[in-house]
């Protein structure tokens, strides 16, 4: 693509996500290939249209910035300083091997330009590149097997080296959890993570695992709220319930409250 | 398929409910056209959803008309149907047949199994003309049904069985979208399996049923887990939806994302509250003056 993508779209940089998709419906109208008779111009021009599309609500992302992106996206020159991770794209280092690679998951023949196939294992080998803080695994050799089957993407060989070992600490739940993330196991790698944080809660790097996995909760909240919904849940369900209820004391004269969290 | 992905009516606007209704009611006609008053029955929200979604992206030309129908012989409904609605009907037809041959095996539902077989005849039709989605769709159920007798305790297997076969039905015809729409599929269906784990436990440990997960249960902290988990599932959907060029009914859309999928979870949550002010309430009527 050689074009600037807002200039293909017609907006302007400052376009929302909703004006950028407005945008590209009506250009997706009037040179869709089967509105056009198949004219090859129409063919190029939508192709155009598609690639800049993606590309600007890939990198824009409506308040979902890829959470472990750390803003390295470097290899987008559209402004967004920081904070927009590319999902697999230029930026991140390991694009080429993108989503298919000898995963299970299938994502076969579809054709990926998101280039995001699976957020949840992208996320995982991002963190996994990150830097070189420290593993816990200087001191065990046994978690150090497990670190390099976790490098090699062998989740799978991680997990049993994982069960063999006795000696569970926190970078026992920390390793457990990072191999569930490979693994593509959600619940459980939020488990592991939640139990290596409880346990060391000073570990800077089980920290970040954490709040890794639940950035992106987060974000959906966020949205969900900027959108004006109070459906979703809430970031401190305790605090607001405490409030309401406090202030219904108040005004109830110590009446049972029925306000309810968000 | 549990009726999770539905709309949160108290926060969408008149206009799009009564756009949402309409595609409910074309469904359900469509379901009556092509399979009888026995596909009808088997109308959910799942698939309305898979129908407004798809509509959206695609944004084919529709056909409005008004009626009753059987159900509502008094007040004439709206009907809203396009081309995408018999792919929605027929998908429609194949989850709700392998959910009655499910209940008739977990539960041994006898009703479960009288539907399944009255449904057979209209599911052979639908995977005569979708032998794939029809083959995924049982395969995943098949391992499902692998994981639950052996008494599996990480609700992560069978919660991404249920993923890769929701995201196979999103993804309606390989094109540029499909990547995005597997991936909204697959947040779902993690999403809808958890909710329902979640929200049979209860029930499950009564009756000394199989629940993925009952070993969580006993953490003190299983509450917020699941919580998070939910959060963490749908937001990867959301994620994968947010990509997408949607305009047309995008409100709906995202009132159901974002809101209409929690109400089922909030009134979980709400109701034991209901209960003690129900039980305080009944205190204070009692109390001697």
């Amino acid at each position: 693509m050689n074009r600037d993508p807002y200039e293909v779209l017609g907006v302007s940089p400052n376009a929302t996500d909703d004006e950028i998709k407005a945008a590209y419906r009506k250009l997706a109208k009037k040179y869709h290939p089967d509105l056009n008779g198949g004219s090859a111009q129409a063919e190029a021009k939508m192709k155009e249209v598609n690639e800049a599309y993606t590309l600007l609500v890939k990198n824009k992302g409506q308040g979902y910035s890829h959470s472990y992106g750390s803003g390295s996206s470097s290899g987008n020159s559209y402004g967004n300083a920081g904070g927009y991770g590319s999902y697999g794209g230029s930026g991140s280092g390991y694009g080429t091997g993108g989503y298919g690679g000898g995963n299970q998951g299938g994502y076969g023949g579809d054709f990926d330009p998101f280039g995001f196939g699976d957020f949840f294992r992208q996320a995982q080998q991002q963190q996994a590149y990150r830097g070189n803080q420290t593993t816990y695994t200087e001191y065990d050799p046994l978690l150090k097997n497990v670190e390099d089957a976790v490098l090699d993407r062998e989740y799978e060989r991680a997990a049993q080296l994982l069960t063999a070992i006795r000696d569970r600490r926190a970078a026992w739940y920390y390793w457990s959890a990072r191999v569930n993330v490979g693994l593509g196991n959600r619940v459980a790698a939020l488990n592991y993570a939640r139990t290596a944080v409880e346990m060391a809660p000073d570990e800077p790097a089980f920290r970040e695992l954490l709040s890794g996995l639940n950035a992106n909760g987060q974000n959906y909240r966020r949205y969900g709220s900027s959108r004006g919904f109070t459906g979703a849940l809430c970031d401190n369900p305790c605090l607001t319930l405490l409030i309401a209820n406090v202030l219904c004391n108040c005004c109830c004269l110590g009446g049972r409250g029925g306000a309810y969290c968000c | 398929m549990f009726g999770y992905v539905t709309i949160n009516p108290a926060e969408l606007g008149e206009r799009s409910r009564n756009r949402y209704q309409a595609y409910y009611c074309g469904m359900c006609r469509t379901l009556m056209h092509r399979y009888g008053n026995l596909g009808r029955i088997t109308l959910s929200n799942d698939m309305t959803f898979l129908l407004v979604l798809l509509s959206s992206l695609y944004e084919p030309e529709e056909t409005l008309s008004k009626g009753r129908c059987l159900p509502h012989p008094i007040r004439e409904r709206e009907y809203l149907e396009n081309e995408l609605s018999d792919y929605c009907a027929d998908m429609n037809i194949a989850l709700a047949y392998h959910k009655c041959r499910d209940d008739w095996n977990d539960e041994h539902s006898l009703a479960g199994r009288a539907e399944a077989g009255l449904l057979e005849k209209a599911y052979r039709q639908v995977e005569g003309r979708y032998p794939e989605k029809c083959a995924a769709i049982e395969r995943c159920l098949k391992d499902i049904g692998k994981l639950e007798q052996e008494n599996c305790l990480e609700p992560d297997a069978p919660a991404n069985l249920t993923a890769r076969m929701l995201g196979e039905v999103f993804v309606y015809r390989g094109d540029y979208w499909s990547v995005p729409l597997r991936t909204l599929g697959e947040g779902l269906g993690r999403f809808i399996y958890l909710m329902d784990a979640y929200e049979d436990l209860p029930a499950d440990l009564r009756r000394k049923r199989y629940n993925p997960l009952a070993q969580y249960a006993k953490a003190p902290d299983y509450e917020t887990l699941i919580k998070d988990s939910l959060t963490m599932v749908i937001a990867e959907c959301t994620q994968a939806f947010e990509l997408l060029p949607l305009v047309q009914d995008v409100e709906i859309l995202r009132n159901i994302l974002y809101s209409g999928v929690w109400v089922r979870y909030r009134q979980k949550q709400e109701k034991p509250k209901r209960e003690q002010a129900k039980l305080r309430e009944s205190d204070h009527e009692q109390r001697p003056v």
